[in-house]
């Protein structure tokens, strides 16, 4: 039983990476090209928020501050220096797990609320910062011209190559993402969540565990922040607000928290439905978000459940028994 | 310099209050349902729309007829809110979910408002825009009636939850919601009643805030964002505690201007409440560090 | 669970496939891109087919050619009143000329930019891919800067409003529509010394990019001049004025230069009139837009002067002339955002007819043909293009009579 669903999971999965694969020679526009690597930029971010948001249940609004740093730290790493942006890459993941060592002391104190809004603060505070010390950052005229990733003389300067490049960087991703997830990490994370007293009590160093997941996690936003930046070529404070803080976690939301594909349909989802819904003129946006409030109101656990709903009968007594331990 | 200093308390200390009744505001709703609410500076953004886009400046009504339309109005709109979102949102397995159903919400209500209101900024002519000067400093009448409201209202809501059967059903709800809902009382009903109180208070702050910041679409942002630091600085969940650190943020922040580059004035606020949150997460008065 | 949604995934994708996959069809037909959204496809055909008729019917003169003009705006958000002036004023010119042309010869593709630059480029790039032959906009300088590398690679123009001193003229499809913030605010600052005597100047500005040029500049013109001045930056969506004003004031400041946007703008103003009234005022364009003095008392603003592009109350014939359509056609009052852009998308538009005559409509010939333009009066001065890509070169100061802008002196740069 369960290699037969492995495999039957393995054929999806190819069939979507087919699919993927295929994607810029059947749609031929440089205008869908834009959106999807903007999908494979998210994807990545949040996968990351993923662990932090979905897994252990704390509600991280910095993740405008954590891509900045990351964006930032690369683009000026290679402006200044002349190396190549891979360098730029293990800058940012170096970043990543600075702000992660940051981050991820302080939640071991706050729960809840608490986190957020002090995830917020430092989204403001980076914000702030960046705008004004134009010394070091270029404030708020931005940094322009930054190179796009090269491999043995092959620059990836257009919107294809960048977007071969970037399934490469989210395969990755969604590698290591499903590992943590599925490990022992994974599910120590849950129970985390669910009952963390509990953990405490089987004799398991939580904060070392928390800490490893904000890491994680801020590495994947920082990695994210660099791609935005080698592929825009510009980056600017303006920017990385706490709205698109709130995006991230919208993308979560509407995918279903806590699972890897729930992750990125949500990421899919929310960056592409705007743009589908550009023929509806000055009224298209209020439709978007309508849509997406209708949504989390009756399918909080993901527009999956939407579709399932029917087939989740069945197993409908596993489901209810999820649903409980969640409760808080 | 001790004019500086003394203007800039003043300023300080009006723009405090408003910080405070943003506190209140969504600590009660905070209290009663652990919905952290963040459409409220939209609510705060429509409830000025409300009052001078459509009572003042369209149907041209006097001043108090305009206001007491208009606390009607906000009051209806929160307990619809109430009634038909947060009653779901709070019910749900995680915070997350209601602090993002707010959020989105906060969008719709901002794409209504410039799909009703149009874009344009605008302001009341005539509302609290007068300036007084004693003794060399000049002190303009908005903020002395955002001192005397801000108290007033104080006032009143502590005899509401003291003195009044629904006040002290509302107080119940907050401590225990599994011994209230035993003891007869409706929480659904409650939370209705303190998101249509919470809505009402938003319009307060509207109207107050309208000769400060005009009426635009980001009108209530940064205050809204404030209000959340002054509540945790003076004890989250706890409305003597938003008053409280709605004041010394409103102090420090004007205060630093003397000392720092005033764009650094927001930061200010953010690294205190970074600060606080880390060393003394339960704030100046905060009985209890809990976060659900 | 995630079994379906894993399904579901490939299934949403499988759609937006063919949803693009339906519009790759229609490539042939389309001069410069592909179509994605069907819909669009169907419009743009049946004007195509209105247009041949109308053509052949009742004008000779034009070939019955279709062209599509991009707009990329803010229309959704904050300054959502910004994109809507620059979509009136581009709709206006289009009618105009297709009224001229005795069909409809050209069509206004209009896209939101979310005021994000992320935005800005899906706009752009989606406006491309729909065949635009020019794009009127971003507005704001940094969506500019984020269009710049993909507009000169795929070799299509944008006209863009940003005026920051970034937008440098390196780049050979992107041309400027307003004048930089450096001419403006270094006429301010002229205008601070030679005819206000300012002594100590108060600085005033964003921290954006707008303010922060604009400041930029004013100070490096006041260094050269060694006038003293206190620079007080402000972030955006500030709302309290109250420290900088007061710093100004103990500074000994004779003069307040602010450089920033519509809001901060009017509560500068309200907070200058109680703290430190008697001194000389000098703004930012906004300053003359009705969005801002309709927030302000006569009292505030009585006095003041500010560097514009445009003044609805100017007196020259083309100003009078393009008021009056505006008010005409939208009952209300045109201002600088309208008629920059209304300036822009002249531009375009007889950009486009002279390639016609050369022969040859496309991205390139028309960008060619804005480069080459030559002077050509429009509300906002002459436009023509310089080496570095600037099609305006004057501003108007303007003094403000209670709250109507009065016309001082135009400058050229």
């Amino acid at each position: 039983m369960k290699n037969k669903n492995n495999t039957k999971n393995l054929i999806k999965w190819a069939v979507v990476l087919a699919l993927v694969l295929c994607l810029p020679h059947i749609v031929r526009n440089d205008y869908w090209m834009v959106v999807f690597v903007r999908v494979l930029i998210n994807i990545v971010l949040v996968l990351g928020l993923n662990l932090i948001t979905g897994l252990i249940g704390q509600m991280n609004l910095g993740s405008a501050g954590i891509y900045a740093l990351g964006a930032y730290s690369s683009a000026l790493f290679v402006k200044n220096t002349g190396l190549s942006p891979w360098l730029g890459l293990l800058v940012a993941v170096v970043t990543g797990i600075l702000i992660g060592l940051v981050l991820g002391y302080p939640s071991l104190r706050l729960k809840g609320v608490y986190f957020s809004l002090t995830t917020i603060g430092f989204t403001q505070v980076v914000q702030i910062f960046l705008n004004n010390m134009t010394k070091v950052t270029g404030g708020s005229q931005g940094l322009k011209s930054i190179a796009p990733y090269s491999l043995f003389g092959l620059s990836f300067d257009s919107y294809v190559k960048s977007y071969y490049l970037y399934v490469v960087f989210v395969l990755i991703a969604i590698f290591c993402a499903v590992r943590i997830v599925n490990s022992k990490w994974g599910r120590l994370y849950r129970s985390l969540r669910d009952n963390s007293d509990a953990v405490e009590m089987s004799g398991i160093n939580i904060a070392d565990v928390k800490v490893k997941a904000f890491i994680a996690a801020a590495i994947f936003g920082t990695v994210a922040g660099a791609m935005y930046a080698h592929f825009y070529g510009y980056i600017s404070p303006s920017t990385y607000t706490v709205d698109i803080s709130m995006n991230f976690v919208l993308m979560l939301l509407v995918g279903g928290i806590g699972s890897v594909s729930g992750a990125m349909f949500g990421t899919v989802i929310v960056t592409i439905l705007p743009e589908l819904l550009r023929g509806l003129g000055n009224y298209y946006l209020i439709t978007f978000y309508i849509i997406i409030f209708l949504g989390i109101l009756f399918f909080p656990n993901g527009w999956g459940e939407a579709v399932s709903r029917p087939v989740k009968k069945l197993v409908a007594g596993r489901k209810r028994k999820e649903g409980a331990s969640g409760e808080n | 310099m001790s004019t500086m200093v003394f203007q800039l308390l003043i300023t300080g200390i009006a723009y405090g209050m408003i910080y405070s009744l943003v506190g209140i505001e969504y600590t009660l709703i905070w209290n009663s349902s652990g919905l952290l609410n963040f459409s409220h500076d939209k609510l705060i953004t429509l409830g000025a729309y409300i009052f001078g886009g459509s009572m003042i400046i369209k149907m041209n009504l006097s001043n108090p007829i305009a206001i007491i339309l208009t606390l009607a109005i906000m009051g209806a709109v929160g307990a619809l809110l109430a009634a038909g979102i947060f009653n779901r949102l709070y019910s749900m397995r995680s915070n997350i979910f209601a602090i993002i159903g707010t959020v989105v919400l906060a969008k719709i209500i901002s794409e209504f408002i410039r799909l009703f209101w149009g874009s344009g900024n605008m302001r009341v002519s005539g509302w609290l825009d007068k300036t007084y000067f004693v003794g060399g400093f000049a002190i303009t009448s908005a903020n002395i009636v955002i001192i005397v409201v801000a108290v007033l209202l104080v006032a009143v809501l502590e005899v509401f939850f003291k003195f009044t059967k629904t006040g002290k059903a509302m107080r119940c709800v907050e401590q225990n919601k599994k011994a209230a809902a035993l003891m007869g009382i409706n929480i659904n009903r409650s939370i209705c009643i303190t998101t249509a109180l919470s809505a009402m208070i938003c319009a307060v702050i509207g109207f107050l805030v309208i000769p400060l910041v005009n009426i635009s679409a980001t009108m209530a942002t940064t205050i809204g964002l404030k209000g959340f630091c002054s509540g945790v600085i003076g004890g989250f969940g706890y409305i003597p505690g938003a008053i409280v650190g709605g004041i010394f943020i409103g102090v420090v922040e004007n205060l630093a201007t003397i000392f720092i580059p005033a764009v650094y004035k927001d930061a200010v606020s953010f690294l205190l409440l970074i600060v606080f949150l880390l060393i003394q997460p339960t704030g100046f008065l905060g009985k209890r560090a809990q976060g659900r | 669970m995630k079994k379906l949604l894993a399904l579901f995934l490939a299934s949403a994708m499988t759609l937006s496939l063919m949803a693009c996959g339906g519009g790759s069809d229609t490539k042939g037909t389309e001069a410069a891109g592909t179509e994605a959204s069907q819909a669009e496809d169907t419009k743009a055909a049946e004007t195509k087919a209105e247009g041949t008729e109308a053509a052949g019917s009742e004008a000779p003169a034009g070939s019955g050619e279709t062209y599509k003009i991009g707009l990329a705006a803010m229309l959704t958000g904050d300054n959502a009143l910004n994109g809507e002036r620059m979509q009136k004023a581009s709709e206006m010119v289009i009618a105009q000329y297709n009224e001229k042309a005795g069909y409809e010869k050209f069509v206004l593709n209009t896209e939101d930019d979310l005021t994000t630059n992320e935005g800005a480029l899906t706009a752009v790039q989606k406006l491309i891919s729909d065949g635009c032959v020019a794009i009127i906009g971003p507005h704001r300088s940094s969506a500019a800067l984020a269009v710049s590398d993909t507009v000169s690679e795929q070799q299509v123009c944008v006209l863009v409003g940003g005026t920051s001193v970034a937008i440098d003229g390196s780049n050979d499809y992107m041309f400027r529509t307003r004048a930089s913030d450096a001419i403006m605010a270094t006429v301010a600052a002229t205008f601070c010394k030679d005819t206000l005597n300012a002594k100590k100047v108060g600085i005033l500005h964003a921290s954006d990019e707008y303010g922060q040029g604009g400041a930029d500049a004013a100070m490096a013109y006041f260094d050269s001049q060694k006038i003293e001045y206190v620079d007080c930056p402000h972030n955006v969506n500030d709302v309290d004025f109250t420290s900088a004003i007061l710093e100004c004031q103990s500074a000994g400041c004779d003069t307040v230069f602010t450089w920033t946007h519509d809001a901060e703008t009017a509560i500068i103003y309200q907070q200058l009139a109680t703290y430190l009234p008697d001194v000389n005022k000098i703004a930012s364009p906004g300053l003359t837009l009705d969005n801002v003095l309709n927030l302000c008392e006569d009292s505030w603003v009585d006095g003041a002067y500010s560097v514009t592009d445009f003044i609805s109350t100017s007196t020259d014939t083309v100003a009078v002339d393009f008021v009056k359509a505006y008010q005409d056609l939208y009952g209300e009052t045109p201002d600088l955002y309208a008629a920059a852009y209304y300036g822009a998308a002249v531009t375009i538009c007889e950009a486009v007819l002279s390639c016609e005559q050369a022969g040859e409509v496309t991205p390139q010939a028309v960008r060619d043909a804005i480069a080459a333009s030559q002077t050509n009066t429009l509300p906002t001065g002459d436009f023509y293009c310089d080496d570095v890509n600037n099609l305006v070169h004057s501003c108007v100061i303007a003094k403000l009579n209670g709250k109507a802008p009065e016309f001082v002196q135009s400058v050229s740069e």
